[in-house]
């Protein structure tokens, strides 16, 4: 049986849904990362797992105790589900030191005095934090005071650690040595744990699963090669970084093979059985389509198309190319960069090679960024 | 740079500097030099005018008097009681209005600024008429229901001061405790549901020492205010024979023939001394303000049901509507239609609200003092945004001493800031013709507008991103066009606050004319106060009546005005209101000193990393 175990979660707030059905099963020691963009309700959904929310409908079980469900009245407070929370802004509160900090939740569990040094002073350890136990918490860095956080969920070796975004307000080189420390402490713990975040990356690093959540809906839940490779859907697709999202449909070539051929016609690409042909999107990243002079084999298909713009990355080369009015995101490898002794000019004419295995199919769907501004253009 | 001629250079040093001297000379002399004065007159033995011998006869005659004992332990008892009760119970009040469900707590916020706006005057005489041991309203009232005459109430009195400065107290610290308190970090809270705490335990053990350093500020503040006090007490407090500090000093002058200024001043400078020592003590405690912590993301604020408890909460704030605001207000109207304080119900008479509205003594002095406060209002935050944007874009020495000078005022009570205005104008041949003018007066207020005035302005200013000044400049502004064109039209919503805010208190201030006004120049808080003391007491509440207003309606147009120029240069006030969201800001009054910067800047925000 699951660890943690949601049923049907919805959450409304003033009569506005933020989550809308949710279904979900934690394992024993798992970590599984809510993924979304802001105001998918990823924290809602925490937040009704710490109790500091309570949910509208459905049911919350942990260790196979119901502690929320609004049809029985069940409802247990925060206080009492015994979960750690590592919070965004770290909560530490400042008018106590880091060991009061850390051991607070074990006082007021009345756990005996030798007992609590035992347990505070191995998470501070831990967390390599030991030396600052009688400083303040105003007094330490804010890497530092995010480790204080985690020290303080973990010291009362909860059944459940619930991270709410913790590395945002870091910079980006503590965020990866943050990053090592939560995954050291999650898997010598064993504790089971829900993290969230927006940061595609820190999902990818974090967790066993993952679950993409948008519009109170989780979307797709996965590992993380499955959700990266395969995305479900074409949320999910744009989401999880696929740089070309094609609109189209499946038709047959002269040898009866199937080929996905985009709205105008400008690109044919030969399909292998993988994928469905009633399927009316396909997805793929630059990075499987590669400018190329390559000749190329069964696995891959050539387009010709010009150059819009090249932007030099170092490892590899951007290059947006025109094929027909439909634009793509390719990448330029390093060497192929020095066999042609530079970078192409624009409008110059170039082959692209597409692995066809690497291509994902989609149903047809609008795509977020054809309803919010805020995204890159993609080629549909 | 080493062989350019010594004049070029000091032309350079001058340039940059031109605007903050004259800031700095402004400044010493309206804020530091009275008070130096005031201290030199507490070593001489003869009136400023005078020539006068050094000596220590001001403080060996205070120093020798039993009296001067009683009337600081009288302080001492007032400003603790009043304290205890005003801070107490703004606690509870601001309790009840950021975190709870009572019933009615959304009027307790708008109820405290009507309580803070109104004058301490006008609380002092009507409560005085109220409770009057005699004739008093509330126990004439009680006498007819009962039929019999009784005496259940005498505001002139220990508890009748108490009483009425603690209702003041309360409106002065709950509006400075709200703000952290509604701005208080949930999560820390939430942490600590999270560990086991529940929502009580969760209160005490966590918010309210996070609050402490606030708590503790205001308390202080109350405290000095308490110390400071002089409208309640010389209105209620002269009839029962109570003295404090403040109206001592102002009896030394008043009471003897001639005016024994050697002992005012001692008595002053002694007051001065004690509670620039609590001002220091609240700078140390409300300037590490690393406690309370804002963070960008706020969820959903759930409040507490009280159960009972709410309705306790809601017979409660509207006992303190009632005794604050209803009855006072009441009391007012009723007896300026009164002929005679003490006349049987259903005497009415419209004479002394006529007289009021025509006499031309009266009428002159009430045209004095709105012009007064509207002046002063604008001097004041004039000097207060140029100022602040000075000590806010330059840290050096000069400013900082800009600054410390602005703040001196705060710790001066009024009756001191009037005598140390005195001094410093008395003084010196020239400026002695000013003595007794509306111009005295109009210094006098102004400087003691300052501190308030700051407040608000400051803030805006602080906030103001550099780069909007850079980007001015790199467009072609002057220095000086970019304070007026970008700078000024920017904080103008905050430069607004600062000014109506230091009118209001202007227009009702009764400390500071009090040793300034000519005879023919009296201010309406004065008039009132000395109608009050011989014994035409619905005279002075007609007069009261009128002058209140008339402020409201003068100062009530001239915002208007303001709002439709605003409203006038249309583009740029919708680009404001993008730019800077602080509609929520303004009347944020009476603010406590915040320590310069500098304090606040040295302390790292715990959970706040941008």
């Amino acid at each position: 049986m699951a660890d943690v175990s949601l049923r049907g979660v919805k959450k409304d707030f003033d009569g506005t849904r933020v989550l809308n059905g949710i279904d979900l099963d934690v394992e024993q020691g798992e970590l599984v990362v809510l993924l979304g963009p802001s105001g998918c309700g990823k924290t809602t959904l925490l937040r009704c797992l710490s109790g500091l929310e309570e949910i509208t409908e459905g049911e919350v079980t942990v260790r196979g105790k119901t502690v929320d469900k609004p049809s029985t009245g069940t409802f247990v407070p925060p206080n009492k589900r015994g979960v750690g929370v590592v919070f965004q802004s770290y909560a530490l509160w400042p008018h106590m030191t880091v060991r009061s900090n850390v051991s607070y939740a074990l006082k007021l569990a009345r756990t005996p005095g030798r007992q609590i040094r035992a347990q505070v002073d191995e998470a501070l350890r831990s967390l390599n934090i030991l030396e600052r136990a009688d400083e303040y918490a105003g007094q330490l860095s804010g890497g530092q005071q995010q480790r204080v956080a985690l020290a303080r969920a973990i010291a009362s070796r909860p059944d459940l650690m619930l991270f709410d975004e913790p590395l945002s307000n870091l910079d980006a080189k503590l965020r990866l040595k943050v990053r090592l420390d939560i995954r050291k402490l999650h898997r010598r713990s064993g504790i089971t744990a829900v993290y969230v975040t927006h940061d595609q990356e820190e999902a990818m690093a974090l967790a066993d699963r993952i679950a993409v959540m948008n519009q109170g809906e989780i979307q797709q839940l996965g590992t993380p090669e499955e959700v990266y490779n395969e995305p479900v859907n074409a949320f999910v697709a744009d989401f999880m970084g696929f740089e070309n999202i094609l609109r189209g449909g499946v038709t047959r070539d002269a040898e009866g093979r199937a080929v996905f051929e985009t709205a105008g016609g400008d690109i044919r690409i030969p399909l292998d059985g993988r994928i469905d042909a009633s399927m009316g999107m396909i997805a793929m990243r630059a990075g499987h389509v590669l400018v190329s002079s390559d000749a190329v084999g069964d696995d891959a298909v050539v387009l010709r198309g010009t150059v819009a713009t090249c932007t030099y990355l170092g490892d590899y080369t951007q290059v947006l190319v025109d094929v027909g009015s439909t634009r793509l995101f390719a990448r330029m490898p390093e060497d192929e960069r020095l066999r042609r002794g530079g970078l192409p000019a624009r409008g110059e004419t170039v082959s692209l090679r597409v692995a066809i295995h690497k291509i994902v199919g989609l149903e047809d769907e609008p795509l977020p960024s054809e309803t919010d501004t805020g995204f890159m253009p993609i080629a549909v | 740079m080493t062989d350019a001629p010594a004049s070029a250079v000091m032309k350079r040093w001058f340039r940059n500097r031109t605007a903050v001297l004259i800031v700095l000379a402004i400044a010493l002399f309206l804020f530091v030099y009275p008070v130096v004065m005031l201290i030199v007159g507490a070593f001489r033995n003869a009136d400023p005018t005078l020539p006068a011998e050094w000596g220590f006869q001001g403080f060996a005659e205070v120093y020798s008097t039993p009296q001067t004992y009683i009337t600081f332990a009288n302080s001492a008892i007032l400003a603790v009681a009043s304290t205890v009760l005003g801070v107490l119970f703004a606690l509870y009040m601001a309790f009840l209005s950021a975190r709870t469900t009572t019933p009615l707590r959304k009027l307790i916020t708008p109820a405290m600024i009507v309580v803070l706006a109104l004058p301490p005057t006008f609380f002092a005489i009507s409560w005085g008429m109220l409770g009057n041991e005699r004739v008093g309203t509330i126990n004439s009232l009680l006498g007819m229901i009962l039929g019999t005459d009784v005496s259940v109430m005498n505001t002139n009195s220990w508890f009748g001061i108490i009483f009425v400065t603690a209702l003041h107290m309360a409106a002065v610290s709950y509006l400075l405790l709200i703000g952290p308190f509604t701005a208080l970090d949930r999560s820390l809270e939430e942490a600590a549901q999270i560990a086991g705490a529940g929502g009580i335990r969760a209160f005490f053990s966590i918010d309210l020492p996070v609050l402490a350093p606030t708590i503790l500020g205001v308390t202080i503040l109350a405290f000095v205010k308490g110390l400071e006090t002089f409208d309640v007490p010389i209105i209620l407090g002269t009839p029962a024979g109570i003295r404090v500090v403040a109206t001592e000093i102002f009896g030394q002058i008043q009471d003897n023939i001639p005016p024994n200024y050697g002992a005012a001043s001692a008595l002053s400078t002694s007051l001065l001394v004690l509670v620039i020592v609590l001002v220091f003590l609240q700078w140390r405690a409300l300037g590490k303000r690393q406690f309370v912590t804002v963070t960008g993301k706020s969820f959903r604020q759930d409040r507490w049901d009280l159960g009972i408890g709410k309705y306790i909460g809601t017979v409660v704030i509207v006992a303190y509507i009632v005794a604050a605001v209803v009855l006072p207000g009441g009391q007012l109207l009723y007896g300026a239609l009164q002929p005679y304080f003490g006349a049987k119900f259903g005497n009415f008479t419209f004479a002394h609200l006529e007289e009021a509205l025509t006499a031309p003594s009266l009428v002159d002095a009430i045209v004095l003092t709105i012009s007064l406060a509207a002046v002063c209002g604008v001097l004041a935050a004039s000097f207060s945004a140029v100022a602040g944007y000075l000590i806010s874009r330059t840290r050096s020495r000069t400013t900082r001493l800009i600054e410390l000078s602005m703040w001196l005022p705060w710790a001066v009570p009024g009756v001191v800031l009037s005598l140390a205005f005195a001094w410093a104008f008395l003084a010196v041949p020239g400026l002695r013709s000013l003595y007794g003018t509306p111009w005295i007066l109009l210094l006098a207020l102004t400087v003691s507008a300052i501190p308030i005035a700051m407040r608000p302005v400051q803030g805006a200013v602080v906030q103001l991103s550099t780069e909007l000044e850079d980007a001015a400049r790199t467009n072609g502004a002057s220095r000086f066009r970019m304070f007026f064109g970008i700078v000024l039209r920017i904080i103008a919503p905050s430069f607004l606050a600062s000014w109506l805010v230091s009118a209001i208190l202007v227009s009702g201030n009764l400390s500071v004319p009090t040793l300034l006004s000519g005879l023919g120049n009296k201010t309406v808080p004065m008039l009132v106060y000395q109608l009050y003391s011989d014994g035409k007491v619905t005279e002075s509440a007609a007069l009261l009546l009128v002058h209140m207003a008339a402020t409201f309606v003068v100062l009530g147009l001239l915002v208007l005005l303001y709002r439709l120029a605003v409203a006038a240069l249309g583009r740029r006030g919708r680009a404001r209101a993008r730019l800077m969201d602080d509609g929520g800001a303004p009347l944020a009054p009476l603010a406590a000193p915040v320590a310069p910067q500098s304090h606040a800047a040295d302390e790292e925000l715990v959970g706040e990393p941008r």
